[in-house]
């Protein structure tokens, strides 16, 4: 029941769209402090914060399948 | 600086001394040892597993402090590679502390309960990381990474001349390894101590976020006792005193929590005599 509560809370595709953003934060942010269009420590700071939030929702994303498996076989 | 992918290669690397120190401490101690991507599979096996909040839990916290862990050792790592203040690193370290605290208090769990208190017990453990900042600073006139490397190129390496002070930070990173004698924090008796209720992906979570302060704390010693170097022979220089931290770990056993303090005292002792003599003798030898 616990679980089911928490996955309806963050939904695979919720987290796909949360990992999707955060990469997309993380590459920008580093690749306009890389060339010089925002200060080196800003940079560095936004990645800070959204770097995480990518690996957490990634591996959320990951994470096993909600939907009923097969029942295993049990013999006759 | 591509600050992202080094904190991607950080990761990996740390991810992998982790796999290499279990397999050094499994060979000594006579076992076959996991592969060395064994903390890989790791990350993978608990992404892929379920992942819950428990009952107990104080939610916000449970959740909040996994991020956290992450974000302190990648700004951490920025801090070194741009040569910045001693001081942030300090500030790191003693924000990890309050994190380890956070881990087991949040989960209401006693076994976390129990390894958050002993990590209130081991804070003793910033005392060589203060003694050791403050002989750097006493040495080299600076806490400015930048200038302690560059005191370095100029007077030799801190290793040698300043043997007490490496001797201090050498045992607040052995206390940071996996399977330190020094880490009562997650000793078997208390299951995984802190981390106990943090499972899937919170834990897979984690383990990036220790895999970055492992590299962090090992690139932080060969930067401020043995200087600049080219990035590949820093990771040489990190995976060697890695290795001698592994043969530590494989051939001490768990030490109780006072036993724990009282060696990181005597560690300080050391230091402050040393500071002493350097302040009697008028200045470095």
């Amino acid at each position: 029941m616990i679980r089911k509560e928490t996955e309806k809370k963050i939904s695979k595709d919720q987290a796909k769209a949360a990992a999707l953003i955060s990469a997309i934060i993380c590459i920008t942010a580093s690749a306009l402090a890389f060339t010089g269009h925002i200060n080196g420590w800003l940079g560095a700071g936004i990645v800070v914060v959204a770097f995480p939030v990518f690996v957490l929702s990634l591996f959320t994303a990951l994470r096993e399948s909600t939907k009923d498996g097969d029942y295993p076989f049990v013999g006759y | 600086m591509m600050i992202l992918l080094y904190i991607i290669f950080a990761v990996i690397v740390g991810l992998l001394f982790h796999g290499i120190h279990r397999k050094v401490i499994a060979r000594i101690q006579t076992r076959p040892g996991p592969p060395i991507w064994q903390e890989f599979l790791h990350v993978m096996k608990f992404s892929f597993k379920q992942t819950w909040i428990p009952k107990t839990a104080s939610k916000v916290l449970f959740v909040a402090i996994v991020p956290a862990v992450i974000a302190i050792w990648a700004g951490a790592l920025y801090v070194l590679f741009t040569g910045g203040s001693l001081l942030v690193i300090f500030g790191v370290y003693l924000l990890h502390k309050i994190t380890e605290h956070g881990l087991g208090l949040s989960s209401g769990s006693p076994y976390g309960k129990l390894g958050a208190i002993r990590s209130v017990l081991s804070a003793a453990s910033e005392i060589p990381l203060i003694a050791s900042i403050a002989g750097i600073y006493f040495v080299t006139g600076s806490l400015m990474i930048s200038d302690i490397v560059a005191y370095q190129a100029d007077h030799g390496i801190l290793l040698i001349t300043a043997l007490p002070i490496a001797l201090a930070m050498y045992v607040i990173i052995l206390s940071k390894v996996p399977y330190s004698p020094f880490g009562i924090i997650e000793a078997k008796e208390i299951v995984s101590g802190n981390k106990t209720e943090h499972f899937g992906a919170f834990r897979a979570g984690l383990e990036v976020g220790f895999a970055l302060k492992t590299f962090v704390l090992l690139a932080v010693f060969v930067t401020l006792f043995i200087g600049a170097m080219p990035f590949w022979m820093l990771l040489i220089a990190s995976l060697i005193l890695l290795l001698t931290m592994s043969f530590i770990c494989a051939l001490t056993p768990m030490l109780s929590p006072y036993d724990a303090v009282t060696i990181q005292i005597g560690v300080i002792i050391i230091v402050i005599i040393y500071m002493a003599f350097i302040a009697f003798a008028g200045g470095m030898p």
